[in-house]
This record gives C-alpha cells, sequence and structure tokens, in this order.
C-alpha cells in the first residue's frame, strides 16, 4: 500500500462568527494515498471546501486531528520555519481564475511564487518554462492576465503553483466558472499532473463529470462522509446521490432504471461505450437463448 | 467601451532604448529633465532636440505618436507662450510691438518660445525614455531596485513596488467589471444620465457600492492566495529577471554625458540669446 | 407572432481599432412568444451579444432589432423603455445588488419606470414569491445571504419589471445541483404564470433539454441550428463537429445505432431511453 499522504482523525470545524450555528465539518474521517486522484464531491455548503482550507492549513481545525506527510499539524507547537516548509509542499488553486493572478505578465506571474521561496533567478527561469510547458500556454509566455479567457488564466494560476514543486494539489472548485471548453483543459492538465508528475490531487467540485475522472470520489454532505469508493461503486449508488442533490450520469441512472424494470443489462457503467458494450452483450446473450 | 482605454502606454519593441536596462533609464531620465533646466540660450536648446530626435528615432517609436501624446499639453503651451510674451525684457529689450500698454520684445517671443519648447521636450524625451519603451512591470522593478537602499532607514520599498504592480495588473480587470455593473443597472433601468449634478451622483450609489464590495472580496481572496504561494513580503525573495548593466547602457551614459557637456560649453560660450 | 426578431443584424465590438471584432455577423434569428427558448454556443459565439442587442443595451452595428414587430431604435431617447419591455439578468447577477434589504434592492428595477408605491409593492412580493423569497427575508441584507439566494434576489430584480420577454444569461452558471434545478424550474414557472416569453443563455445541453422548447444553437458568430430538443439533438455529429457535447444518452443511441440497431437518435432524457431501450430488448427478443 501506497504512503498516506493526508490523514484526517475526528476532524471538527466551525466557524467562529454568529453565521453559522451548525459545525461545518463533524468528526471526519479519512486517508488519502500518495498519487492518488481523488475528487471530493459535494453540494455547495457541505463542507468540501473547508475540508480543502484544512488541508492547505488556511484553516485551523476546531478539534481533532490532521496529519500531512505523517507529520501532525500543531500550529502552536511547530516553528514558523516548520510552518513554511510544509506548506511549500501543497499547493491549492482556487474558484476565481482573476483573484489569483498577481503580476501583469505570464511569466512574471508564475515566478512568483519561486521568487518568493528564494529560488536562484536561473532556476526561476528553467521551471517557469517547465510550467508553462505542462500546462500548455508557453505561447503565452508575455502575454498580460487580462487578455486570456478564463480557462487560461486558471492554467496560468495551475503553472504558478506547478513551479512551488508541491506534492500535493488542491483544486478549490477551479473549474466552477469556467465555460465547458475551459473546464475540459484544466481538467486535462489535472490529469497529465497526476499521471506524469506522480502528483497526489484533491480535487473539489460538484461537477459528476469531472468526478468520474477521478480514482477515487469522496461524497461530503453535512460536514461528513457519505460514500467513498472508485467512481464506479459511488455513482452506481444512485439514490443517495440524488437525494443529497448531486448528479449521476445519465447512462448509470439509465442502467439503474432498467435494472429496476427487471431487464438486468448492468447496473454499474459509467461511459456510452460501457453501456453500449453491455446492451449490445445483452441483447447478444438474449438472442443465443432464445435459439 | 471603458476597456478600451489602454494604460501604461507602452509600445513592445526591440530598439536601443526597449533594450536598455530601465534603471538606466529611470536614472538618465532625470538627468535628462535637469538638463532642460540647464540649458539657456537657443543653442543649447538646439542640441537637445537634435538628441531628442535622436533617441525617438533610435526607438522606432513614429513621431506621429509623439505629437499625438502632446494633445493633451495644448491649454499649458498656449497659457505659456502668452505669459511669456509680454514679459519685460527691460531697456536693453528690442522692442516689436507695442500694444497700448502692452509691448511685446524680442526677448519675449524667444522666451515664449523656449519656455514652450521646454514643456514639449519634457513630455516627448520623458515618454519616449521612460513609458514607450519600458513595460510597467520593468519601471516597477528599477524603481524597487535603484530604491532599495531606503530599506535601510525602514520605508518599506518592496511593499510600495508590489503595490504598484498590483494596481497594474487590476486596473483593465476593475474597468471591465465597472462595465459589466454599468450595464447589468442600465438593464434594471438606471438613468445615469438625466438630472441634475444631485441626482447623477446618486444614480452612481448602484454602482459604487457592488464595486466596492467585489474588490473587498478580491482583496481578501487575493491575500489567501498569495499566502499560499509562500509570500512572506520583500525578504528572502530572489528575482527571476536580474538587472544587469550592459554596453548599450554605458554608451547611453556617454552620450548624456556628452549632451550635458555640450550645453554647459554652450550656455557659457555661444548661448545666443540666453533666457 | 414573434416576441422578438433580429435582422440582417451585424454588431462589431471596438470598430476602427486594433482590438475590433466582429461579434455577429449579418444573422436572421426570430424568437418565437411565449416558449422558453435556449441559446447555446461557446463563448465567443456571439450569444452574449445577441441578447444585449435585443433590450438595447448594444446598438446593432447594421440591421433591426424588433420588439413586437417595433424596431426599438426607431426612438433612440425612449431606449429606456426596451429595457423594462425586455428584462435581461446578466451571468453572476448577485454582483449587481447593492441595497440595505432584500425588499429594496428587489424594487429598485420597478422604482426606476416610475411605478406608484403600491404597484411596486404589489411587484416586488409576486417577484420574490416567484423565486421563493418569504417575506420575512424582505428585511435583510443581500449580503448576508448565500450565493444562491443572492442569485434569486438579483433575478427577482428583473422580474419585478414584468418584462415580457425575460433573457437571462446563464442562470445556473456556478451553482451546484440542487441549485441549478431550483432556479431553472423557478424561470419555468415565472413564463407560465406570467404569460411572457423567456431567453435562456446556457452551457449545457442537459439543461436545455429538460428546461427549453427551443434550442438556438449558435456557432462562429452566426446561427448554427434550431429547433426543438429532439430536433437539434438528433443532429448530434453537426453538433459535434462545432464542439458542443449531447446529453450522454443521445450518445448512447446514436453509438447503438451506429452498431447496426434499429433506435431512434431524437433521445435526450433518461425516461425516453429507458422506454426505446426497453422496446429495443423486446423486440430484439423477438426477431
Amino acid at each position: 500500500m501506497a504512503e498516506i499522504i493526508i490523514k484526517a482523525e475526528d476532524l471538527c470545524f466551525q466557524y467562529e462568527d454568529e453565521r453559522a450555528e451548525a459545525p461545518v465539518l463533524e468528526h471526519l474521517n479519512l486517508e488519502i494515498e500518495k498519487g492518488s486522484f481523488v475528487a471530493v464531491l459535494g453540494h455547495n455548503g457541505s463542507g468540501k471546501s473547508t475540508l480543502a482550507k484544512l488541508v492547505n492549513m488556511i484553516l485551523t481545525p476546531t478539534s481533532g486531528k490532521l496529519f500531512l506527510f505523517g507529520k501532525e499539524i500543531d500550529e502552536e507547537n511547530m516553528t514558523e520555519e516548520e510552518y513554511f516548509a510544509l506548506r511549500q509542499r501543497i499547493g491549492m488553486v482556487f474558484q476565481n481564475p482573476d483573484n489569483q493572478l498577481v503580476a501583469t505578465i505570464v511569466e512574471e506571474d508564475v515566478a512568483f511564487g519561486p521568487e518568493n521561496i528564494g529560488v536562484p533567478s536561473k532556476e526561476i527561469r528553467a521551471r517557469v518554462d517547465d510550467a508553462l510547458e505542462i500546462v500548455g500556454m508557453s505561447a503565452f509566455a508575455k502575454h498580460s492576465p487580462h487578455q486570456l479567457s478564463g480557462g487560461q488564466k486558471q492554467r496560468v494560476a495551475i503553472a504558478g503553483i506547478i513551479a512551488l514543486r508541491p506534492e500535493i494539489i488542491i483544486f478549490d472548485e477551479s473549474t466552477a466558472m469556467l465555460d465547458p471548453r475551459g473546464r475540459n483543459d484544466v481538467l486535462a492538465t489535472i490529469e497529465k499532473l497526476n499521471r506524469d508528475f506522480g502528483t497526489t490531487i484533491l480535487h473539489i467540485t460538484h461537477y459528476m463529470e469531472e468526478a468520474i475522472r477521478a480514482d477515487r470520489v469522496i461524497v461530503i454532505d453535512e460536514g461528513r462522509v457519505h460514500l467513498d469508493g472508485t467512481p464506479r461503486e459511488v455513482f452506481s449508488s444512485v439514490d443517495t446521490l440524488k437525494k443529497i442533490g448531486l448528479d449521476v450520469p445519465q447512462v448509470t441512472e439509465l442502467m439503474l432504471a432498467l435494472d429496476r424494470d427487471g431487464i438486468k443489462i448492468a447496473k454499474d457503467t459509467l461511459t456510452v461505450s460501457e453501456s453500449a458494450d453491455a446492451i449490445e452483450a445483452y441483447m447478444k446473450k438474449q438472442s443465443l437463448e432464445k435459439k | 467601451m471603458l476597456k478600451d482605454i489602454t494604460l501604461g502606454q507602452y509600445f513592445p519593441g526591440n530598439s536601443f532604448l526597449h533594450r536598455m536596462d530601465p534603471r538606466m533609464k529611470l536614472i538618465l531620465c532625470v538627468v535628462y529633465i535637469v538638463l532642460l533646466f540647464v540649458a539657456k540660450g537657443i543653442t543649447s536648446f538646439a542640441l537637445i532636440v537634435l538628441f531628442t530626435a535622436g533617441i525617438i528615432l533610435a526607438s522606432g517609436i513614429q513621431f506621429r505618436t509623439i505629437f499625438k501624446s502632446l494633445k493633451p499639453l495644448i491649454f499649458i503651451l498656449i497659457f505659456t507662450t502668452i505669459l511669456n510674451l509680454f514679459w519685460n525684457a527691460g531697456e536693453d529689450g528690442t522692442v516689436l510691438l507695442k500694444l497700448g500698454r502692452l509691448t511685446i520684445y524680442l526677448e519675449g517671443v524667444i522666451r515664449a518660445l523656449l519656455m514652450s519648447l521646454r514643456i514639449i521636450l519634457l513630455m516627448a524625451g520623458t515618454t519616449v525614455i521612460l513609458m514607450y519603451t519600458t513595460s510597467p512591470i520593468s519601471l516597477t522593478d528599477a524603481i524597487e531596485q535603484l530604491f532599495a537602499p531606503l530599506n535601510k532607514i525602514k520605508i518599506p520599498v518592496h511593499t510600495f513596488a508590489m503595490m504598484m504592480t498590483m494596481a497594474l495588473r487590476f486596473i483593465p480587470t476593475l474597468l471591465e467589471e465597472t462595465q459589466k455593473i454599468i450595464n447589468a443597472q442600465k438593464a434594471r433601468g438606471a438613468d445615469f444620465e438625466s438630472g441634475n449634478l444631485i441626482a447623477r451622483a446618486k444614480a452612481l450609489v448602484p454602482i459604487l457600492i457592488p464595486l466596492f464590495i467585489s474588490q473587498f472580496r478580491r482583496a481578501e481572496e487575493l491575500a489567501t492566495a498569495m499566502e499560499c504561494r509562500s509570500y512572506r513580503g520583500g525578504e528572502g525573495r530572489t528575482r527571476m529577471t536580474v538587472l544587469h548593466f550592459s554596453s548599450r547602457d554605458y554608451i547611453a551614459v556617454l552620450a548624456v554625458a556628452l549632451l550635458f557637456a555640450g550645453i554647459l560649453l554652450l550656455n557659457r560660450y555661444l548661448p545666443f540669446y540666453s533666457i | 407572432m414573434n416576441a422578438a426578431e433580429l435582422r440582417g443584424v451585424s454588431y462589431v465590438y471596438s470598430k476602427n481599432t486594433p482590438f475590433c471584432k466582429v461579434a455577429v455577423n449579418n444573422i436572421d434569428i426570430a424568437f418565437e412568444e411565449k416558449i422558453v427558448t435556449g441559446i447555446i454556443g461557446h463563448t465567443g459565439s456571439g450569444k452574449s451579444t445577441v441578447s444585449q442587442m435585443l433590450n438595447g443595451l448594444l446598438k446593432p452595428s447594421e440591421g433591426v432589432v424588433l420588439v413586437e414587430d417595433k424596431d426599438i431604435w426607431s426612438e433612440p431617447k425612449k431606449i429606456r423603455n426596451v429595457r423594462f419591455a425586455v428584462g435581461l439578468v446578466f451571468q453572476y447577477p448577485e454582483y449587481q445588488l447593492f441595497e440595505e434589504t432584500v425588499y429594496k434592492d428587489i424594487a429598485y428595477g420597478p422604482k426606476n419606470m416610475g411605478l406608484s408605491e403600491s404597484e411596486i409593492d404589489e411587484r416586488v412580493r409576486m417577484a420574490a414569491s416567484l423565486v421563493g423569497i418569504t417575506e420575512d427575508m424582505f428585511d435583510k441584507s443581500p449580503f448576508d445571504l448565500s450565493g444562491g439566494w443572492k442569485r434569486r434576489v438579483a433575478i427577482a430584480g428583473v422580474m419585478a419589471m414584468r418584462p415580457k420577454i425575460l433573457i437571462l444569461d446563464e442562470p445556473a452558471a456556478g451553482l451546484d445541483p440542487r441549485g441549478r434545478d431550483e432556479i431553472l424550474s423557478r424561470i419555468v414557472e415565472y413564463r407560465r404564470s406570467t404569460d411572457s416569453t423567456v431567453i435562456m443563455i446556457s452551457h449545457s445541453m442537459e439543461d436545455m433539454a429538460v428546461y427549453c422548447e427551443k434550442i438556438l444553437v449558435m456557432s462562429d458568430s452566426k446561427p448554427f441550428m434550431y429547433g426543438t430538443p429532439a430536433e437539434v439533438f438528433s443532429k448530434s455529429a453537426e453538433l459535434e463537429s462545432v464542439g458542443l457535447a449531447v446529453p450522454q444518452v443521445t450518445k448512447l443511441m446514436t453509438e447503438l445505432k451506429a452498431r447496426g440497431y434499429h433506435v431512434r437518435t431524437d433521445i435526450y432524457t433518461v425516461a425516453q431511453a429507458k422506454a426505446e431501450i426497453a422496446r429495443l430488448v423486446k423486440e430484439g427478443a423477438v426477431c
């Protein structure tokens, strides 16, 4: 089994101001393996973004324990240096692409992170070129961010994080404000980071189409983990997902509906071609039986 | 549309001036301004005109563009000209024209011309040297590095430079957002054009409030995002582009030094109607 | 009768500047009255430009815009009246809220129309109830509400002007599935109860399939396809050629047909697909 890179034990979180009475996270337990691509699915207010902010140490847990890279996070007993060193190993991409780019030129923006941690100039140059290459934005290196589309801006933001060489990248609803094309580009970039560079990905989203592309889906509702498993396992729980108010792939829903009507084809298909294969197999089997 | 407003007025290029170190450009620009005030007579001004024409040619920027940039100065120029035209040259002056109690001296005319020329050169020279050929970001870098010694007396130079960069980054976004809010309120029947001054000021409230709110949210999100990218202020920061002087910069220094010497000599030996 | 029509309309942004860009190019579109029409297309396909021309925020560079058979620019000074007749809800409309209370914000549009106090009150209450805002929320600050509720307040603010045509630019953008279904079904309900016309811009084919009676597909600054959801989705190959995705079940049907099964391809909901596959299984078993 691979190394556990994120571990939450009885994690609770509650906002201090009066606007929220109910805890946002309630005794959440979770283990995430190094190198995995995990989608965290939930509706707005389910606590999924709070989880992201806890893992990135923007927020501090009210109670419970959080381990990152096998180390318990305890801000009071950590020196500032330890804290920052740990933080550098985790990157985060936010929702609004406009509110995370700081420089007037794309490559300058990508350089911002490495500059902050004091990387030598020559190496920054190399890291920036690499990062822009990975996200496919090299041609826009000298552009100004406001000339780019939402999806392009978001890829620049990802490059800015890659340049810091983090081991975990959290995407906090980074696709919510993008059009389908932009979303697809960003998702392809995420998959590439996971596959080619072994980066551990925590992708927070409410789009089930995106969750399908992960290795593992965790459904959070009312601050707790409701479902946890491979996309196939999770999405076959059509009723639970619908009750929580989340979408399921149309084909999964279709197959389940057929199953309930006594047409036992296959219940857990996620894609069009899988479903077509299953239907074809069923038809062939039936005509054989007839003969 | 608001977003068509161009900012920074930078013309990307690859000329001698574009490739100079921005710090040197900044320093030489200050020297150039000083020279404009050191220059006294027609001859020394002629020398600066030649020099300025030279750098404009070297910058690859069209003269037409420069003239356009002078347009906003027209009132100041007219005002300066009229004011200086009636300058009293005293008893040694050559009287050109007497209009009742007003006397126009030849010296006054020359003075008016040179003063206007000084303003034109001030504008043309500095825009070409700095604004047109230096990207805002390298200008900010130059300011940050040149003023770095001020850190010793607790002036947060890096913070100011960061603020400038961010302002440059977000002005286009802000304009775009303003336009969006204006459109949204117009769609709800907002009327910005009619009514008296108070009514018009009131009509701006539905634009300003959403704008402020979104800027505050932006500031907050941006601060978090920067923190997540390990930003901890100027300390221990390195830069991707390290500025360094090249032979190009030393040639520029030499040119300006020669210009300086030329002006001093002309001022002293051949001023020709000194002001 | 058509609710609105564009005849030979072109729009060019930033004309005579280096940033000049043709947003729509000599298009003719008619929007049928008293239905929900969906406009779909990629960013930059011209769909937002069309919506802003319909309510007179943008003036076409060429051609005429007709609302109820009247050229809206025949009297340019009265263009504000067009904006009351054709209500436009922008993308992320919650960013336009500014008043101290929910009630006042919804009342802003009707107030600008110069209506009487009692008329304003009646319209605010109607619009609020249409989007599900209850009276106990009237005195709250809109800024204390969650994102989904803020959006409802903003939409109510336009509905309160009781426009004959209501245009919404991606009303569900960024909402979770529950919020999305809630908002979209309320919009359809608004259309039914006020007997008005709704035009809705969206990126989601699935949403279009469920909530719209007619779909206009835009591509490359021009209308590309127009028809009922069944008509539009049956041409999935053409839609995919302009980079638009069709609903998963439509794709499944097209795939099955390609594999030689006799199935309909104008299917776009799970219920339709279920019926069709059940039929296929039954008939397949027979032959």
